[in-house]
């Protein structure tokens, strides 16, 4: 019976030590100097910059046979995201050795033996890996102890100092329990069961990491968001350098087909940014093929014959005395975009170079890029641009957004930026404004002058037509106009050829005598129209364009060898019309 | 006379509508408007047949917008007759190719893409 006794105390004896467990964990243990004494910040108040506690705790599943005497513990933290300032010892009669190394190493994990078994991973861990700084984020840490007294609950306070991440920073596992030998020196027993519970990482992220921004420009329907790219763009305050560069993380991509770009990625709170917009020009074909567009093809599209009737009209309905304005223009931004010279005053001088444009085809744009067409408003600023405020305003040509980003209680950031270009008067290709002002903004609404944007869509509508013929060896092409009483003064049409088969020889206007005509060839495309200016003439049904072309290979019929690619229409009162090509 | 004119595989389509979108193309005489769809190229030639002598409008219309790009107007004896189609200053899309009689019916239709 004595025997058996034994037996079974000896047993118990092997199960509870077998049995006991010693949990390791990291837990956050408030700022290094809180402002209130006594009161602990909350881990979701944490932030750049700041200094904070992170708690070993030390846990025995039963400390009446073997007491944790001396810990070898070892971690990795993110020297990106953190640096580490060293150990508080909370226990008076222990002592913390501690040291890091370069973050060049990465911890190989045992095979056999789970990630959060520290035992295990301490004996059978192959070692660490020297990968140099560039391919490892995680330095090394180790603190060792060793003590007369037991090592329980929080035995050390590792401190350590946020570092200014860039926004979207992966701040997983920023601190990870690694391994650790725990042991009984008083009896010389090591702890075989001992587990990194319940935490064995901190991530933490402190919220101005973790912000949103999403830029929009508000395009209107006649422009393509996808044919535009961009950005986000820092640039260096220190110096007077005035350049723009992306910070890290930031992308540059082809915009949305709604306008908008995700620009979260390399974005905070705290540096100066703006988003940069700028011409894309790649388009995808039906067979899925990519091809370009060139600016100067877009910006053709934008500044038309329409744009340059409406700015006659305003420029010649000043009233008796000469000195009114605003009588054709109804908004700010028309004058200011009719101001195409850029000397702040809107005159005959911008009228001539808009006709010089839309006529000869010789741009008043220093190159035919973007950057000298194209101007970005918040949308709040933009719908205060009225006639009366419109010298408040800037009216350079730039390809830059900037962001009011300083708020730093803001977690999501929504900016909406408004469109409008030099030389487009009649705003067919802008953002329309939403003025702010109700007074300004019902004088405003009276009148349209864009068709797309305009209510009254099928009173604004004419026909025209384009056809081929190959007569006595020569392609004819005739261009008719069915005006339908709509008091027509201005046509403009865009007639691509194919250049390796044909040569263009002539156009014969058939139009009433009051018309300018014009035609100008600019490689494969030839641009021509009419518009006149004298008072109760119009372009009437009789108006054909008649263009010949001699054939450089033998032809024997001409499908396809023409082809009208985009037409404009104006009227007396300035208003845009649609032709609609049949 | 090489004609390289591209079908959709029309006896397919009945088949299995997993092919519905898949394009082919053919060496073949035979008249374009007998396909629902064709792929062409610049400078191939067409086949078309006339069931009257006469003039004729033969129109590319964007497929989704109507816009008339180009119109030719010819006349052609009856029977088949032989066409060249020129895309290079066509955008790349989809057209509807149609052709009127000299007063303005519609007698054939067929869409091309480009």
């Amino acid at each position: 019976m004595k025997k058996i006794l034994t037996l079974v105390v000896f047993l118990c004896t092997i199960l509870s030590t077998y049995s006991q467990t010693i949990n390791i964990s990291l837990e956050y243990g408030g700022l290094l100097n809180e402002t209130n004494q006594g009161e602990t910040t909350p881990i979701t108040d944490l932030e750049i910059g700041d200094e904070f506690y992170l708690d070993v705790i030390i846990s025995n599943s039963d400390n009446s046979t073997y007491k944790v005497t001396y810990a070898d513990i070892w971690f990795t933290f993110k020297n990106n995201a953190f640096e580490y300032l060293g150990v508080d010892n909370p226990n008076s009669n222990s002592n913390w050795y501690t040291n890091q190394w370069p973050s060049a190493y990465i911890f190989l994990n045992s095979p056999t033996s789970n990630i959060d078994d520290l035992y295990g991973q301490y004996n059978t861990h192959p070692g660490w890996d020297f990968v140099g700084d560039a391919n490892s984020e995680h330095a090394p840490m180790v603190i060792s102890s060793q003590t007369t007294t037991e090592l329980n609950g929080v035995v050390a306070r590792l401190k350590f100092r946020y570092k200014q991440v860039p926004n979207g920073f992966d701040f997983s596992q920023s601190v990870m329990l690694r391994k650790a030998s725990v042991r009984d020196n008083t009896t010389g027993y090591t702890f075989t069961n001992v587990k990194a519970f319940p935490n064995q990482t901190f991530d933490n992220a402190p919220p101005s990491t973790t912000v949103t921004a999403q830029f929009k420009v508000l395009f209107p329907e006649t422009l393509d968001p996808t044919l535009f790219d961009g950005g986000l763009y820092t640039t260096d305050t220190s110096t007077n350098d005035d350049t723009w560069f992306q910070p890290p993380l930031a992308t540059y991509q082809k915009l949305s087909s709604t306008g908008t770009l995700d620009i979260t990625s390399g974005f905070n709170r705290t540096d100066d940014f703006a988003v940069i917009v700028n011409w894309h020009g790649i388009k995808m074909d039906s067979q899925g093929n990519e091809y370009s567009i060139d600016f100067s093809e877009q910006y053709s599209d934008i500044v038309t014959i329409s744009d340059v009737a409406l700015a006659f009209a305003e420029l010649n309905n000043g009233g008796i005395n000469q000195d009114e304005f605003g009588n054709e223009f109804n908004y700010g931004i028309q004058f200011m975009n009719a101001d195409v010279n850029g000397d702040e005053l809107f005159n005959s001088d911008d009228t001539y170079q808009l006709l010089l444009q839309v006529i000869e085809g010789t741009s008043y744009l220093e190159e035919p890029y973007m950057v000298h067409a194209s101007k970005f408003y918040p949308k709040s600023e933009y719908d205060n641009i009225t006639i009366e405020t419109v010298y408040d305003f800037s009216n350079g040509t730039t390809l830059l957004n900037e962001l009011d980003n300083k708020d730093n209680t803001a977690l999501q950031f929504e900016y909406q930026s408004a469109i409008t270009w030099r030389g487009d008067i009649n705003l067919s290709h802008s953002t329309q404004p939403d003025l702010t002002d109700p007074t300004a903004a019902a004088i405003a609404n009276k009148f349209e002058p864009s068709y797309a944007k305009s209510m009254n869509k099928d009173e604004r509508e004419i026909s025209t037509s384009l056809v081929t013929e190959l007569i006595d060896g020569k392609v004819i092409v005739t261009i008719t106009l069915e005006p339908d009483n709509k008091k027509v003064i201005g046509t403009q049409y865009k007639v691509k050829f194919d250049s390796s088969r044909l040569r263009f020889d002539d156009i014969n206007f058939i139009t009433n005598n009051a018309s300018t005509n014009f035609s100008n060839l600019n490689g494969n495309t030839i641009n021509l129209g009419s518009l006149i200016q004298i008072k109760n003439q119009f372009l009437d049904e009789k108006t054909k364009y008649v263009l010949t072309f001699t054939p450089t290979t033998q032809l024997e019929n001409t499908l396809g060898l023409v082809t009208l690619l985009t037409t404009d229409a104006v009227n007396v009162i300035g208003e845009q019309l649609k032709m609609k090509m049949e | 006379m090489k004609k390289l004119i591209y079908i959709l595989p029309l006896i397919l389509l009945g088949c299995n509508s997993d092919l519905d979108d898949i394009d082919t193309y053919i060496n073949i005489d035979m008249d374009i408007f007998e396909f629902e769809s064709t792929v062409v190229g610049d400078g191939d030639e067409l086949i078309i047949n006339f069931d009257n002598s006469g003039r004729y409008t033969l129109s590319i219309i964007d497929e989704f917008t109507n816009v008339t790009y180009t119109n030719e107007k010819l006349n052609v004896n009856q029977g088949s007759v032989n066409l060249n189609i020129y895309t290079k200053s066509l955008p790349k899309g989809s057209y509807k190719f149609i052709i009127k009689d000299n007063q303005d019916n519609i007698i054939k239709q067929t869409k091309i893409k480009l």
